[in-house]
């Protein structure tokens, strides 16, 4: 008969399959190197995207005297540089061409300030492409009668704000967050949901395989199990957003906030995971079960794209205080404190998610 | 070929396809694209400037503002919600009317215009807005400047809005999980489950089995293909036309498909190369979207072949005949891929034939 | 001294309506192999399950080396081996890599997966992947898989199902040099010939009920029909004849035949388990 069987503790036991679930995942080469050219691509993508934010509307002009008044007005501005041109036909030559990046050409007639200190009606062209929006069309048209009030000494007929009381909150005028700032969020979480797929791939496998079964007859538990597919999931997704967010440089000054927040968003993912591996047959199965979490999970990454406040409808999204997080460490400099509301909302969703997720998984490897 | 039993090949996979996800995914994905760009994407990329107007007294400056073309606004309940949503950038500016504002004005009292702006709002449409007030504000004391505006449009009076210029990437993207990831996936199931040793041990031959997998694809592309015109508005003008690119687009991608089937050893395998791969059938979309960009770059890509033409038809309104040469390329590359798809098949009988 | 491996008492199974085992009660002894005979759909696979703990009976009670399942249900588990009737195999590990890690499992330090791999005749594909495998290839692995932690009871579902008869054969060793050694094998089987070689014991089993259990020697005397057939030449004609043993004159019926001339063959038969399982069941083992 045997000699007294030693028994595996539960961490030994948790370890062991840990370990084999690696030992699996790096064992197709192939894909791991696939894997490694996506972050490799996405990284690519984030360097590639504008750094920069045109928020300035390049006016060119034409006319003696005219482009220096505009100049003298405008300095200080971020919102409109002017460029002057010698004539008619070089500033329309520059606005069909977007030479210099001009937007829009005004041409003033040659003795427009003279018409104007005289109060003498006179025409101005607004030169524009037929792409040129109807809102710059509109505020060139009335930029115009604005230097044409001004040229005439006609005051504004009302009493403006002081300039501490015309902006509201932080002035990001000429420092405006770039595109690629803004995908920040959006990259780091399209990995860890494509990490999601992978996971749960990998234990649809395990179940439809039957391997969970060889497992559960042996002194390892269900939970056990459970636990494994969890700390090996959360690992893979985590690892490889780490290493995005290093290569896109988004570790920033914060870097244990930025580290927790993604090791979070790991978890999270890792909760939908399980589900989708529940309820997968095959590869493809599992894909869709995937696409149905990952696209709404993806929503709040796009929302933050769009100026303003989410809608609240997004807010309720689990993702959202993720994202927002993401979004407030990387450009907006938040610490720890602005932080935590957002992630205790995801800690609370992925609380929900994990009693959903291992209480479908237990039932389904009981079942088998 | 037996055309008949490739035909009971494709009914059977027809018949069993819509219990595939990935065959519904063909279909209704598009549909959720076209919604997503159309209904959310929309000012992704022009953004328009958004005014709030708190109006305490009957201003006839409200009513000018929603004329106003391309300025979105709106009408928060008081001011203090409308200091809040232009702090948070839910609008770029925020203008306050006092109770009595048109009458001071015009009596030349010079009240306060409360007028502010929103510290992440772009200059540009801290700019818009402003001349766009201070005209209206203008307007009310009724004193017209001494000057007449003449807008005067150059160049090409019919550049295209962003959802048109996106049409081609719900193009591509309907056309290539259709035509290409259905058979694609299809055939590697058969592989997997045996399924394919059973069909090449009967009268038929494993080119029958391929172009069987083919017919699938091309049927299932050009279907989506109508579907994703249609709902984007781009199904009109010639549509023999569009018909005939739509089934050259679906040809190809599929023989791209079933090469993909052939040679992927399981659907991890195909789903990674498609993950890495596609972008050299994906990237010519971008130069629609920007077509400022270098335009001589999306022809290295076949994929260019069909996206053009689908977008001068759909789009631009154009007609077999301005179409042709690009249809001819396309279909050149199809008959080029022909062969290839061959190799394929007999490597695939090889492949079969020592596994079983 | 044998001690009682296995004991099952009144356990009953049902998956939903259809109850799959009823009432179901039976002992095997350390160094003893049963045989569980029965059609596909009998009941067997889920007794095995029960005994192994992955699932709960409905009612009765099982004992597993003197442990009740409902309480130590672990403990049991580290001291049994279970071969499954799937290949449960982890495709894209070696040969090797699945008995380790299935060892960690165990808890056993520095475990070697060679001498397991040698007996099975594995020890020159250690390092090959199981993807590589062919099915007999892979039902050794299986089976060396389970011997892992040297267990006192074994749990074998269909082990040699669609085995060529070289594999076949291989199994069958390792199934009587481990009851020699002393564990408990419970055998599920629906291959009559094999029970008949390995089981010291059979029990039928069919729909969910078990319908007797003897050793096969007790089973075919007791149930079944011996006879002598004797085939004889008459110029161009071949006869034979059939005399049941049983029957009264039966000597003298074969003295007859023996003494007409013309004798070619002649031999004994004795029923087979799938006669006396028909006449138990009324149905074929394989229907």
């Amino acid at each position: 008969m045997t000699a007294t069987t030693p028994r595996a503790s539960r961490a030994g036991i948790v370890a062991a399959i840990i370990r084999k679930d690696f030992t699996a995942f790096t064992r197709d080469w192939f894909f791991v190197v696939i894997s490694i050219i996506g972050l490799v691509f996405f990284a690519l993508i984030f360097w590639l995207l504008p750094n920069t934010v045109d928020e300035t509307i390049t006016i060119g002009v034409t006319g003696p005297g005219i482009g220096e008044f505009l100049e003298q007005s405008t300095t200080g501005s971020d919102g409109i540089a002017v460029k002057l041109y010698s004539s008619e036909d070089a500033l329309t030559t520059a606005v069909e061409k977007g030479d210099d990046g001009v937007a829009v050409g005004l041409a003033f007639p040659p003795d427009f300030v003279e018409s104007m200190a005289a109060r003498q009606p006179t025409t101005v062209s607004v030169l524009v492409t037929a792409e040129v929006p109807g809102e710059l069309r509109d505020a060139m048209d009335s930029l115009v009668r604005e230097i044409a009030y001004a040229l005439a000494g006609d005051t504004l007929p009302v009493t403006e704000l002081s300039q501490n009381e015309y902006v509201l909150g932080t002035d990001r005028s000429g420092d405006q967050v770039s595109l690629r700032e803004k995908m920040r969020p959006l990259m780091a979480f399209v990995v860890l949901v494509i990490e999601m797929m992978t996971l749960a791939a990998l234990i649809a496998a395990e179940i439809q395989q039957r391997t969970v079964t060889a497992i559960v007859t042996t002194p390892a538990r269900v939970s056990d199990f459970l636990t494994a597919k969890v700390i090996a999931g959360t690992l893979l997704a985590f690892v490889q957003a780490v290493i995005l967010l290093i290569a896109i440089r988004s570790l920033g000054a914060n870097a244990p906030l930025m580290v927790t927040i993604v090791l979070l968003g790991a978890l999270m993912v890792t909760a939908f995971a399980l589900i989708a591996g529940s309820y997968g047959r095959d590869f493809i199965s599992v894909v869709f079960w995937s696409m149905l979490f990952l696209i709404p999970l993806m929503i709040p990454a796009f929302a933050v794209l769009f100026p303003g406040t989410a809608s609240s409808w997004v807010k309720a999204i689990p993702s959202y205080g993720l994202i927002n997080a993401i979004v407030g460490t990387t450009s907006y400099g938040d610490g720890w404190a602005e932080a935590l509301p957002n992630l205790a909302m995801v800690a609370a969703w992925t609380v929900v998610a994990y009693v959903i997720g291992l209480s479908i998984l237990k039932r389904k490897v009981e079942a088998l | 070929m037996n055309l008949t039993r490739t035909w009971r090949i494709m009914h059977k996979d027809l018949r069993m396809g819509p219990r595939s996800p990935i065959f519904l995914y063909a279909i209704l994905l598009p549909v959720v694209l076209t919604f997503i760009i159309n209904g959310v994407f929309g000012s992704l990329f022009e953004p328009t400037p958004r005014l709030g107007i708190v109006d305490e007294g009957a201003s006839s400056i409200v009513a000018q503002a929603q004329q106003l073309e391309g300025i979105h606004v709106t009408e928060p309940s008081d001011a203090a919600t409308l200091r809040k949503m232009v702090e948070a950038n839910d609008l770029d500016a925020g203008l306050v009317l006092q109770s009595g504002f048109d009458e001071a004005v015009r009596n030349g009292e010079m009240p306060l215009l409360q007028f502010f702006v929103g510290g992440e709002s772009l200059a540009s449409n801290r700019i818009i807005l402003s001349v766009a007030t201070i005209d209206m504000v203008r307007q009310i004391a009724g004193d017209p400047a001494p000057v007449e505006v003449d807008i005067v449009t150059i160049g090409d009076p019919d550049q295209l809005p962003m959802a048109s210029r996106l049409l081609p990437m719900l193009m591509i993207y309907a056309v290539f999980i259709a035509g290409a990831f259905v058979p694609a996936s299809s055939l590697i199931e058969e592989k997997q489950r045996g399924t394919i040793s059973a069909l090449l041990v009967s009268p038929a031959t494993v080119y029958e089995v391929l172009a069987a997998k083919i017919g699938v694809g091309v049927i299932l592309a050009t279907l989506t293909g109508v579907i994703t015109l249609a709902i984007n508005d781009a199904f009109g003008g010639d549509a023999l036309a569009l018909i005939i690119i739509l089934v050259t687009a679906s040809l190809m991608m599929a023989e791209v498909g079933v090469m993909l089937g052939t040679w992927a050893k399981d659907l991890n395998a195909l789903f990674a190369t498609v993950k890495a791969g596609a972008i050299l059938l994906f990237y010519p979309v971008i130069f629609y979207i920007w077509p400022s960009l270098p335009q001589w770059i999306p022809k290295l890509s076949p994929t260019y072949y069909f996206l053009q033409p689908i977008f001068d038809l759909g789009v631009r309104d154009a007609t077999l005949s301005d179409v042709w040469g690009e249809m001819a390329i396309s279909l050149g590359f199809v008959v080029v891929l022909a062969p290839l798809v061959l190799i394929m098949a007999r490597r695939l009988q090889r492949k079969v034939a020592i596994s079983t | 001294m044998t001690t009682t491996a296995i004991k099952v008492n009144g356990v009953s199974f049902a998956y939903g309506d259809t109850q799959a085992v009823d009432d179901i009660s039976f002992e095997v002894a350390t160094g003893e192999t049963l045989g569980f005979l029965g059609p596909n759909g009998a009941g067997k696979s889920t007794t095995i399950k029960m005994l192994t703990g992955l699932i709960t009976p409905d009612s009765g009670s099982i004992t597993v080396l003197g442990m009740p399942m409902d309480t130590d249900a672990i403990d049991i588990q580290a001291r049994i081996g279970v071969c499954f009737e799937e290949k449960n195999l982890y495709a894209n590990m070696t040969a090797k890599e699945n008995l380790v890690f299935y060892s960690r499992l165990f808890g056993i330090k520095g475990f070697d997966a060679m001498p397991l791999l040698r007996r099975v005749d594995l020890v020159d594909r250690a390092d090959d992947r199981v993807s590589s495998f062919s099915k007999g290839m892979r039902q050794r692995l299986m089976m060396a898989r389970c011997l892992v932690n040297q267990p006192d009871v074994l749990f074998l579902d269909e082990p040699t199902d669609g085995l060529d008869p070289v594999s076949s054969q291989a199994i069958r060793a390792v199934i009587q040099e481990e009851s020699a050694r002393g564990a408990a094998v419970l055998l599920t089987t629906h291959d009559m010939l094999e029970a008949d070689k390995l089981s010291n014991r059979v029990a039928f089993i069919n729909e969910g009920k078990l319908l007797v259990l003897d050793t096969p020697e007790n089973l075919k005397l007791e149930h079944g029909q011996r006879a002598v057939r004797v085939r004889s030449r008459a110029g161009d004609q071949v006869s034979e004849t059939v005399i049941p043993l049983d029957e009264a004159g039966a000597g003298d019926r074969i003295k007859d035949a023996v003494g007409a001339g013309g004798l070619m063959t002649i031999h004994t038969e004795e029923a087979t388990l799938e006669d006396i399982f028909i006449k138990f069941a009324g149905r074929a083992l394989d229907t």
